[in-house]
C-alpha cells in the first residue's frame, strides 16, 4: 500500500487510478470463477479438493504448487515488514530480533483456526479504520489539475500498469482454503465482492492522494509517497504522523500474514499426513527468523522476490481459476456420457 | 507457567535492545541549519541547537563549518557540540542568496529525503546576507532563534507577506516542470526582517524577488486563499495630494475565486484569469457617497488589481519562471503542446498570452458612510 501510488505513476502517469479499477474488475470475475468451481464440493479443504480431482499422486504433487507460493507470501511479507522497521524505528536492530518479534505473534494467530483469522481480521478492521482520516489534510491540499487530462498516453501504460499491480490486490485465492470454513456459503460471493470493493475503495483514496498532492513529475522518485505524504502533516502535539501510521498498519500486515502462513501451513501439514497444522507452522515461522540470521533482508532482495510474486499472481489469478473451472466441468462432460 | 515465565525472560533478553536508545540529554537537536557560500566560493554550513541544562547560561550553541555536504557538516559538528547532532527536528533551512544563485544547490538538500529520521518540514528561507550573522543573531527582546523565526514566518504567511515553504513543498514544486519554486526572503539589519519572497527558476537558481504586496497578489493567482489579504490603494479619481494623503483607501478581501481559461492559439498558450474578489473596507480618507458611488470605487479596486496583477506578471514573464503554477493548467488543458515545451516552460511561458479581469464588490463598507 506504502509503494503502490509510486508504482503505478511509475507506469502509467496520473492515470494510474484507473489501473487499480482494472485489477479489481479482473480480481472479481476471477474470485467468482473460482467460487463456480467450490460451489461443487462445498465440505473438500484444498488438499482434499486436489486428491478428488487429481487422483493421489498428481493430487498430492500439485499441492507444493500452493505450499511454495503461500510461504513466499508469508515469508515475503515478514521480511519487508523487518525491513520497513529496521529503516523507520530501529536501524540499529539486527533484523532477526525483529523477525522474532513478527513472528511470535503471527505463529499465535496462524496456530489457531479459520474462524479466530476470521475474527481477528474483523477486529484489526475496525482497529485500523481511522487510519483513513490520517492522510485527509494533504487532500485539500491538492491539486486536481495533476489528474488530467485522464488517459493522457492512451491505455498502453495503463494497461502495463494494471499488470504490475495486480498482485496488491491478491489474496482473494485464500478462499481456496477458507471456502469449507465458511459458515453461510450462499454468501461467499457478496462477501467476496464487499471485500474487493473496500481494498478498491482504500487503494483509489490513497492513490488519488498521493497524485494530487506529489507532482506529477516527481511522485515517481518516493520508493513510499504515501509515508512521505503523512510525514509532512504535523501537529503542535505530534510531529511524525508517518512513524505513528506505519506502527498501526503493521496490524493490518498481520492480516494478509496470518492467511498466507495458515494456507502453507495448513496444506503442507495435510501433505505429510499431520493431523495438526501447528507443529509445521511452528517450524514455519522458526525457519523464517532462521533465514534472517542468515541472510539480511534487503530492499534489493525484497524488490526481487516482488516481482517473482508478480509474476505468480499473474498467472494465479486470471488462469488457474479458468483452468481449474474448466477441467472440472471437463470431468463431469466425460462422467456423464459414461454413465454405468 | 514455567514456559510462560520462560518466554517473557526471553523475549525481555532479546529486546533490552538498547541499540537504538537515545535520551533527549544526549541528542543535540539541530533547530537550524544554514548554508551559504564564504568569499572564496566554499559551502559553509550552520546549525542552532538548543541546550537542556541547568548550569549554562546560554540556552543555544552554533556551530559554523566548512564542509562539501550537509551530512559530511554533520559528522564535523559531532566534534564540538555535547550530543548527537541529529536533523529530525530541523525547523528552519537558511540558505544564502549567494548559494541560491548557483542551479541545482537544492541537491544538497538529499539525505532529508533519504533518512526516514529526518523532518521534511523545515521552513525554507533565502537569506539576503550572509547566514552567518542571521544564525549568530541574539535578540534580548525576543525567545530563542527557532521559536522566533518559526513565529516570524507563520505570522507572515498567514498575513500573506510572504509564502511558507516547507521542504516537502520545496521538493514537489522543483520537480514539478509545470510550476517554479518560491521561497520566504529574509534580511539582517538591525533586526530580522522579512523582505518578500524570492522566486527561483526551474533549475531552482534566484531569479526575482518581490515584495509583500506583489507576494499577496502572487498568492492569489496561485489560489491559495487562506490567510488576509489587505491592501491599501491611492484612489485614481481623487487628485494626488503628497503630504497627508487623502486619496488612500484600505480593504481586505474577505473571499475570492480564481478561474483560469486556458488556450492555445498562433503558436503560444493563452491564459484567461478571471478573479472575483469580496471586499471589506477598512479605511477611505476622502468623502464620497458611499450607497451610490460604490461602484464607482469598485471600479477604482478592479482596475488597480488589474494593472499591479499586469505589472507582475510581466516580471515573471521577464524572468522565465512561474511562481502561479500556470504549467498545471497547461498540462491539463493542452496536454499535447504541453508535452512540446514542458522541459523549457518558463521560455514558453514567457511568450504566452495572459490576461487578468478582475471583478471586485464591496460587501461591507464598515460603520460610517
Amino acid at each position: 500500500m506504502f509503494t503502490l501510488p509510486g508504482k503505478l505513476a511509475d507506469h502509467a502517469g496520473t492515470d494510474g487510478w484507473i489501473c487499480i479499477v482494472l485489477d479489481w474488475l479482473l480480481v472479481c470475475l476471477s474470485g467468482w470463477i473460482m467460487l463456480l468451481t467450490l460451489r461443487k464440493y462445498p465440505s473438500l479443504t484444498l488438499p482434499e479438493l486436489l486428491e478428488q480431482l487429481f487422483g493421489r499422486w498428481l493430487g498430492k504433487l500439485l499441492m507444493l504448487l500452493p505450499i511454495g507460493y503461500f510461504m513466499l507470501i508469508g515469508w515475503f511479507n515478514l521480511a519487508t515488514t523487518s525491513i520497513y522497521i529496521k529503516n523507520w524505528f530501529l536501524p540499529k536492530t539486527p533484523p532477526c530480533v525483529i523477525l522474532f518479534l513478527l513472528a511470535v505473534p503471527g505463529y499465535m494467530i496462524v496456530r489457531q483456526g479459520p474462524s479466530i483469522h476470521g475474527r481477528f481480521c474483523e477486529l484489526v478492521f475496525y482497529m485500523s479504520i481511522f487510519m483513513i482520516l490520517l492522510p485527509i489534510m494533504p487532500l485539500a491540499q491538492g491539486h486536481w489539475l495533476h489528474l488530467l487530462p485522464v488517459v493522457k498516453e492512451g491505455w498502453r501504460p495503463i494497461l502495463d500498469g494494471a499488470v504490475h499491480t495486480l498482485n496488491a490486490f491478491a489474496g482473494i485465492e485464500i478462499i481456496l482454503l477458507y471456502y469449507p470454513s465458511l459458515q453461510k456459503k450462499r454468501y461467499a460471493l457478496h462477501g467476496l465482492l464487499a471485500a474487493n470493493t473496500i481494498t478498491l475503495i482504500i487503494y483509489l483514496y490513497v492513490t488519488i492522494i498521493c497524485f494530487i498532492y506529489f507532482s506529477p513529475d516527481g511522485i515517481a522518485r518516493l520508493d513510499q509517497p504515501l509515508l512521505i505524504l503523512m510525514k509532512n502533516v504535523g501537529f503542535r502535539f505530534l510531529e511524525r504522523l508517518d512513524s505513528l501510521a506505519l506502527a498501526a498498519y503493521l496490524l493490518v500486515i498481520f492480516t494478509a500474514l496470518a492467511p498466507a502462513a495458515y494456507s502453507a501451513t495448513f496444506t503442507l501439514s495435510r501433505l505429510l499426513g499431520m493431523p495438526d497444522h501447528r507443529r509445521i507452522a511452528a517450524w514455519y515461522f522458526s525457519a523464517i527468523v532462521a533465514t534472517g540470521l542468515i541472510v539480511q533482508p534487503t530492499w534489493k532482495m525484497s524488490l526481487w522476490w516482488e516481482q517473482r510474486i508478480v509474476n505468480a499472481v499473474l498467472v494465479l489469478l486470471p488462469f488457474v481459476p479458468i483452468a481449474l473451472y474448466v477441467y472440472v466441468w471437463g470431468m463431469e462432460q466425460v462422467r456423464k456420457r459414461r454413465p454405468g | 507457567m514455567k514456559k510462560l515465565l520462560f518466554a517473557i525472560v526471553l523475549l525481555a533478553f532479546i529486546t533490552r535492545g538498547g541499540l537504538d536508545r537515545a535520551e533527549i540529554e544526549n541528542l543535540s537537536l539541530r533547530l537550524i541549519v544554514g548554508i551559504d557560500l564564504d568569499d572564496d566560493g566554499n559551502l559553509v554550513f550552520s546549525a542552532s541547537n538548543p541546550i537542556f541544562d541547568k548550569e549554562s547560561k546560554i540556552k543555544e550553541e552554533e556551530f559554523v563549518t566548512r564542509a562539501d555536504t550537509l551530512w559530511d557538516s554533520r559528522a564535523k559538528s559531532d566534534r564540538t557540540f555535547m550530543g548527537l547532532a541529529v536533523s529530525g527536528k530541523i525547523q528552519e533551512f537558511l540558505i544564502g542568496k549567494r548559494v541560491m544563485e548557483h542551479a541545482n544547490w537544492f541537491r544538497l538538500m538529499d539525505p532529508l529525503f533519504r533518512e526516514p529520521k529526518n523532518s521534511v518540514r523545515a521552513r525554507m528561507i533565502m537569506v539576503d546576507g550572509p547566514v552567518e550573522d542571521v544564525i549568530r543573531h541574539k535578540p534580548e527582546d525576543k525567545p530563542r532563534l527557532p521559536l522566533y523565526l518559526t513565529k516570524l514566518i507563520d505570522t507572515a504567511h498567514r498575513k500573506n507577506v510572504t509564502v511558507r515553504t516547507m521542504l516537502l513543498d520545496f521538493w514537489n514544486q522543483d520537480v514539478e516542470k509545470g510550476k517554479t519554486a518560491s521561497v520566504t526572503e529574509l534580511r539582517k539589519e538591525s533586526r530580522l526582517m522579512i523582505t518578500g519572497t524570492a522566486l527561483l527558476d526551474e533549475k531552482g537558481k534566484y531569479r526575482l524577488s518581490i515584495g509583500p504586496e506583489e507576494t499577496m497578489l502572487l498568492r492569489m493567482l496561485q489560489n491559495e486563499r487562506k490567510g488576509e489579504f489587505s491592501f491599501t490603494f491611492h484612489a485614481l479619481f481623487e487628485p494626488d495630494q503628497p503630504t497627508i494623503t487623502s486619496d488612500a483607501y484600505s480593504f481586505s478581501i474577505d473571499k475570492f475565486s480564481v478561474k483560469t481559461k486556458t488556450g492555445y492559439a498562433d503558436d503560444r498558450f493563452r491564459f484567461h484569469i478571471t478573479i472575483k474578489m469580496r471586499a471589506t473596507l477598512g479605511e477611505r480618507l476622502f468623502p464620497l457617497d458611499m450607497p451610490r458611488e460604490t461602484v464607482k470605487l469598485q471600479q477604482d479596486m478592479a482596475e488597480q488589481f488589474e494593472d499591479r496583477f499586469g505589472d507582475l506578471i510581466r516580471k515573471i514573464q521577464q524572468a522565465q519562471i512561474d511562481p502561479i503554477g500556470l504549467g498545471l493548467h497547461a498540462r491539463a488543458r493542452e496536454y499535447r503542446h504541453w508535452k512540446q515545451v514542458q522541459d523549457h516552460w518558463g521560455e514558453a511561458l514567457s511568450t504566452a498570452d495572459i490576461h487578468v479581469t478582475v471583478k471586485v464588490s464591496i460587501v461591507n463598507k464598515g460603520l460610517i458612510d
